[in-house]
């Protein structure tokens, strides 16, 4: 057994097979596909801001009380579709201000906005309550939205500027702006391969793969793609689980969490010993376990990097060791699934690797980017095939050979 | 003859064929491509791995012998494998006994050959791995395109190290007359002691060093891999050797000259890579760098066994063979087990090569006068390497009469009475039961016989070489006079005595790898026939059955079989 650590192996085994453009290619195209569309992305804008306009209404407030603020996958610009589902999860924020919101009361103040999300069931479907937040399934939508009511807490007197009705604490803080905004700052970090100087290399190593029309080469945006990726993994390995273990599931705002500030650390320390972008996702993934915090007594903490108090594990701490359990499990399962994956040659690759990460939806487009190939060259396959000879399989093909001069 | 086309019929219709397709069009040819061509066309596609220029089909004035050329830019040579400096795609395909009767589908298997190879380019590493399956080839290539400053070229390394050490090994380098090879040897006295050995001239000396070192089997070594600066190679060596600065450490260790020939070389299996140091002040640089060199091992592994079967030339290597006789027979069975990989040979033979001997002699004209032993070992050596040979101008009665050491085996192939009871009697008395082989043949070659005496087997005093071996009786007036004392000659040709060297040879390597230590007699016998042919009224000594159909036969008895009474 090598005593060198699990992205050390994977890029020798890479820079040997010279696969890395390749599974970065298709881990990108795939992870595009399970994005929101542009289309619809637009269109749900189109309707929480229509959902403004009617609370607004229902409340009876002027609309300028009224703050719409995507938060989570969509702010941060990570969201992943879930495997076995069609349907996005959009998470807003939805800030109420004014006199009457200065001091209300949580459970009513949530009872309430529930109300005012009524009335246009044809097109959100019915309002379903959850702890924080009402959940408007938007049937003939790919997503459904869940709407977290907040008000001010201009004194931050719960912890941040926004508080939102906690059914066991009454009142919790909510910064999803501040953490958003913490999550892109990061994402924006250049490592020294990415600027003018390594360009040349991206460059020169672009030409020996001919892209996908429209589909991006290498990952554009490491950080974003790390989580993604990261998630989708979590989605899929969790797909088939016991619903005691499903309850352990690392949530995502722990994932991005551990990864952005893996990331900001890699940066920091050694943002000129990479070469290309999978390094980086490689060494964040990591990296991750080593910046969940733990205190004398074994506790958990994975702090919100925007507002200190807040422990996005809080919930560890008290579960006799379930979530803790279930991530380091789940963190030592992706790195044996991603090392099991790219440490075989791209076209030698096989379904059951694939589907550990990425899903039935990997396997798709890994097998649509290999029959790419054999689609490839339509004339010259054509002047083949007129000159009577059966055009093979390029697959099974006899590899191209010299003579071989046995009197020499 | 005028340069026309070996087939006109084939070349019409694949012209045809491809003028009348819409995925190509016909392109011009250049003068200098004229002298081979007869028409080219262009494909109608492109594809971007593969640079993105439009591959050019040729169609020579050989066809279908020599198949359709198919060309693509010089600049994918190194980028893609199978690609010449030219740009020519090196396709593999050979004619096929129908390709004249269809020469179209000849055309289309070349284009089938590259439609796969656009296809299989397209992944990186289907790529590497065909780069590493030849690098040496491509190694080469990357070598003639490099072009080191004036003065530090060299073309390549004649390499003879120990194929088989694990750890990394320094040896002396020194310069050619020509300037553009180098030899790096680690025997005893260096490269000089080879070079003079081998009889190449050294140029003015300069003495310089190699390190190297063996890259492990698994390692790819591709355009992508090969180091290609001093601290890229450094960086290498660093972990092939598990040495930090090994090579800034051999570098350093002592002050070259400039113009010193510095050399590493990375063994991978049966081939190296070198690359010449080049020092650093030679240019605006606080590093010295590399330049690729071609590397031809010429220890004796290689160019006696291409590293197989090593351990029975090794075998070989360390036995040491007399021959009695530097003639017709003994000249070429020397040769033959030199290059079988036998070490050390003593030569002895008194006679002088004259212009009458050259029909049947492995020596020429330009030995005229000169000693055939003498001159016959000087060429032994010249050719090939880390064989000892030494000659003795003087009769097999005198060596055996010298007291030397006993050697592995004697090979008499003077066919001479005195010499074979001489080497009898010596062995019944000083040298012990040293293997003795005596080759001879019968006039015209109608028969060869090797007799084999080993362990405390005798040759009879009696010699009943003709009486006993040879299959017939020959008169005395066989033997061709000629106008001086003692040069008369028996009429055989060159063919006779290699196929005698031949078969001898193989008895002798048998004997030598201890395959086969019987005492024996082989014998090489033509049909009854071809001895009356010869010598009309010729009698035998004994009812020879020549299988119906076959020429001539090769017996084999034991000795005492042969001897009978004897």
């Amino acid at each position: 057994m090598t005593n060198k650590t699990f992205s050390k192996r994977i890029q020798e085994s890479l820079n040997l097979t010279k696969s890395t453009e390749r599974w970065e290619q298709l881990m990108v195209s795939l992870l595009r596909r399970l994005e929101l569309d542009p289309g619809a992305r637009k269109d749900a804008e189109r309707e929480y801001m229509a959902l403004a306009d009617r609370i607004a209404d229902h409340l009876d407030i002027p609309r300028h009380s009224v703050d719409v603020v995507p938060q989570g996958s969509m702010r941060t610009q990570t969201t992943i579709r879930p495997p076995g589902r069609t349907n996005f999860d959009l998470d807003v924020v939805v800030v109420l201000s004014g006199p009457r919101y200065a001091n209300p009361d949580p459970e009513l103040f949530f009872e309430e906005f529930g109300a005012a999300l009524q009335g246009n069931e044809a097109v959100t479907g019915a309002p379903t309550a959850k702890n924080r937040c009402w959940r408007l399934p938007f049937p003939n939508k790919p997503y459904y939205f869940d709407v977290t009511p907040a008000v001010p807490d201009p004194i931050h007197a719960y912890g941040a500027a926004l508080r939102v009705r906690d059914p066991e604490t009454a009142w919790s803080p909510s910064n999803p702006t501040e953490f958003a905004q913490w999550f892109c700052d990061r994402a924006d970090l250049q490592f020294s391969f990415q600027s003018a100087t390594g360009l040349g290399s991206l460059i020169e190593a672009r030409k020996s793969v001919e892209p996908l029309p429209s589909d991006p080469v290498r990952i554009d945006d490491m950080l974003r793609r790390t989580v993604q990726l990261v998630k989708l993994h979590r989605d899929n390995a969790y797909f088939h689980e016991s619903d005691v273990r499903k309850q352990g599931c690392p949530i995502s705002v722990i994932i991005v969490t551990l990864a952005g500030l893996a990331f900001e650390s890699i940066w920091l320390t050694r943002r000129n010993s990479f070469t290309s972008p999978i390094e980086v996702v490689l060494a964040v993934i990591e990296e991750m376990p080593n910046w969940i915090e733990r205190d004398a007594a074994g506790n958990y903490f994975v702090r919100n990097p925007a507002l200190k108090k807040e422990n996005f594990a809080e919930r560890w701490n008290t579960d006799q060791g379930l979530r803790a359990g279930e991530f380091f499990r789940w963190h030592q399962r992706l790195e044996d699934d991603i090392e099991a994956l790219l440490t075989d040659e791209y076209s030698k690759s096989n379904e059951r690797k694939l589907k550990a990460i990425f899903g039935q939806v990997g396997i798709d487009a890994w097998m649509a980017s290999l029959e790419e190939i054999e689609q490839s060259a339509p004339l010259l396959k054509g002047l083949v095939a007129s000159s009577g000879i059966e055009v093979s399989n390029p697959r099974v093909a006899t590899p191209v050979s010299r003579n071989t001069r046995t009197l020499a | 003859m005028s340069n026309s086309p070996l087939d006109q019929s084939a070349i019409d219709r694949v012209r045809s064929w491809l003028d009348a397709s819409d995925t190509v069009a016909a392109v011009g040819l250049s003068v200098a491509q004229r002298a081979q061509h007869i028409a080219a066309w262009q494909l109608k596609e492109d594809y971007p791995h593969l640079g993105g220029v439009r591959p050019r089909i040729f169609l020579s004035r050989d066809f279908p012998f020599s198949p359709l050329r198919i060309e693509l830019e010089p600049s994918c040579c190194l980028r893609l494998p199978h690609i010449e400096a030219n740009g020519n795609f090196c396709h593999g395909v050979v004619a096929a006994p129908n390709d004249l009767d269809d020469p179209v589908k000849a055309a289309g298997r070349v284009l089938e050959q590259f439609l796969d190879y656009v296809r299989r380019s397209a992944d990186p590493e289907w790529v590497e791995e065909e780069f590493h399956r030849e690098s040496h080839d491509y190694w080469l290539r990357y070598v003639d395109a490099s072009s080191p400053p004036k003065g530090y070229r060299t073309d390549e390394i004649l390499l003879e190290i120990d194929p088989d050490a694990k750890k990394p090994q320094r040896a002396g380098a020194l310069h050619l007359g020509s300037r553009a090879r180098a030899i790096v040897s680690s025997r005893d006295g260096g490269p000089k002691a080879a070079a003079e050995a081998i009889g190449w001239s050294l140029g003015t000396i300069v003495h310089g060093s190699a390190l190297i070192a063996r890259l492990p089997e698994d390692r790819r070594w591709t355009p992508s891999t090969w180091p290609k600066s001093f601290e890229s190679l450094s960086a290498l060596l660093d972990e092939i050797t598990d040495t930090t600065g090994i090579l800034t450490a051999w570098y350093g260790s002592r002050q070259w000259p400039n113009e010193a020939p510095l050399f590493v070389v990375l063994l991978q299996g049966s081939v190296g890579f070198g690359w010449r140091v080049i020092p650093y002040s030679t240019r605006a640089s606080s590093q010295p760098r590399v330049a690729p060199v071609k590397v031809s091992r010429i220890d004796r592994r290689w160019t006696l066994a291409r590293d197989h079967q090593s351990e029975q030339l090794d075998v070989l290597t360390h036995k040491r063979v007399v021959v009695f006789g530097c003639g017709s027979v003994g000249a070429p069975m020397i040769e033959l087990l030199a290059r079988a990989g036998v070490g050390s040979f003593e030569v002895i033979d008194p006679d002088l090569m004259r212009p009458e001997n050259i029909s049947r002699h492995p020596l020429g004209i330009q030995s005229n006068g000169g000693y055939k032993a003498t001159e016959f070992c000087q060429r032994l050596k010249n050719s090939v390497p880390g064989v000892k040979i030494t000659s003795h101008t003087m009769t097999a009665q005198s060596w055996l009469a010298g007291g030397h050491p006993p050697p592995d085996l004697i090979l008499d192939c003077t066919g001479d009475r005195a010499v074979r009871m001489a080497t009898a009697h010596a062995r019944a008395l000083g040298f012990g039961p040293v293997p003795n082989m005596m080759i001879w043949m019968e006039p015209f070659g109608a028969a060869a016989h090797v007799v084999t005496i080993v362990g405390s087997d005798q040759w009879p005093g009696s010699d009943p070489a003709e009486t006993a071996i040879n299959v017939a009786y020959w008169p005395d007036d066989v033997e061709v006079r000629h106008p001086g004392c003692g040069q008369g000659f028996h009429l055989y040709g060159m063919a006779d005595a290699w196929e005698t060297a031949a078969v001898a040879t193989r008895r002798a390597i048998a004997l030598l790898r201890e395959d086969d230590t019987r005492s024996d007699v082989v014998s090489l016998i033509q049909s009854r026939g071809y001895f009356e042919r010869v010598w009309p009224g010729i009698t035998f000594h004994r009812q020879i059955l020549i299988p119906s159909g076959a020429e001539s036969v090769v017996e084999r008895r034991s000795l005492a079989e042969a001897l009978g009474g004897f």
